[in-house]
């Protein structure tokens, strides 16, 4: 074999990476996800401030005060809960999915067809996670679980519950990639460090942000990540695939 | 050892091996990924669709038509019989 088909071959060699790299870019089209999060983040701001607020005229007696706020919170509850169902949100990202990525075309990981009693799982993880969220806020706003500890408190079903999300969405999320794990990684040290005492928490008034920065901000941290990676792994991608002399030459 | 001539031509190994990474794929995203022309990637899978390789999704996104792409089972062994006979050689030349 001279040095020109040894060189062909490697570079057949390379075209052997095509699938990997397609399939990263795939996963990592994390824009509708960013959209998403920044709802979440509307919605915990929804749940947030009502929630300081109402705890605080609980205090001050203000009743009516109170049962507004906490009207405003059940509600912002229940719009967690719509968005926590992935059956429920699917059609709606699947169409953010082409609107923003819809120049690059569309490309798809299997999903498979999930039974009826997975579907079922799926909705009662949702409904439970919404349930625990509408728990533990209740629970603060009554004084029993102290303000700052609502991250950590939180972190008991937020984690379990991304892992959840992770697993369900396999293949589709690549449980062995990094990305899955990123977020309830950082969610868990920093409930890690709050507990431990270190100094990472916002005082009043911007005590809501204690919640909102781990849950939104480490997301949209993840995401933008996310969103980078298929940029370079779309890159990756072109430069494997491009042909030289339009394709003509074979081997 | 004879490969498959389908299979062979660079534009179409590449179309299937873009497929084998994903569920599917439609032409939007074959035509950039690959920067063909539209006849040229057409003429291409309409090969492999005749083969047998891929199975052929037509729908709409909103009123948009859409034309997507899905590895069949016997296109994945065509695949994998084509990289297992190129090993072969390598590796005949190699020794």
């Amino acid at each position: 074999m001279n040095r020109e088909q040894n060189n062909k071959l490697q570079d057949m060699e390379k075209l052997k990476e095509i699938p990997k790299w397609a399939r990263r870019y795939t996963e990592n089209r994390t824009l509708p996800f960013l959209f998403f999060m920044a709802t979440f983040m509307f919605l915990s701001l929804v749940i947030a401030v009502p929630s300081y607020l109402g705890g605080k005229a609980y205090q001050s007696g203000n009743m009516v005060l109170f049962w507004i706020c906490s009207f405003i919170v059940v509600l912002a509850c229940a719009a967690t809960i719509i968005f926590s169902v992935p059956k429920w949100s699917a059609k709606f990202t699947e169409r953010l999915t082409m609107l923003l990525y819809g120049k690059e075309g569309d490309v798809k990981l299997a999903l498979p067809e999930k039974t009826k009693k997975q579907r079922l799982i799926g909705s009662i993880v949702g409904l439970l996670f919404g349930a625990c969220v509408l728990i533990s806020v209740t629970l603060g706003v009554l004084g029993f679980i102290p303000i700052e500890y609502m991250q950590p408190v939180s972190a008991l079903y937020v984690i379990p519950f991304f892992v959840c999300v992770g697993i369900w969405q396999r293949p589709a999320v690549n449980p062995a990639g990094f990305l899955a794990w990123l977020w309830p990684g950082l969610y868990a040290i920093h409930a890690i460090l709050v507990v431990a005492g270190v100094p990472i928490q916002f005082g009043r008034p911007w005590i809501f942000l204690n919640m909102l920065i781990p849950i939104a901000g480490y997301g949209i941290l993840c995401g933008l990540i996310g969103h980078f990676y298929s940029r370079y792994a779309l890159k990756k991608l072109k430069g494997i695939t491009h042909l030289e002399g339009g394709g003509t030459s074979c081997l | 050892m004879e490969f498959d001539k389908v299979i062979h031509e660079p534009v179409r190994l590449r179309i299937m091996m873009i497929l084998a990474g994903v569920e599917q794929a439609d032409f939007n995203f074959l035509l950039t990924t690959l920067s063909l022309t539209r006849g040229n990637l057409s003429r291409h899978v309409e090969k492999l669709e005749s083969a047998g390789y891929l199975k052929v999704k037509k729908s709409f996104n909103g009123k948009m038509p859409n034309t997507s792409y899905q590895l069949m089972q016997k296109g994945s062994k065509a695949l994998a019989q084509y990289w297992e006979n190129l090993d072969a050689v390598r590796q005949l030349g190699l020794s």
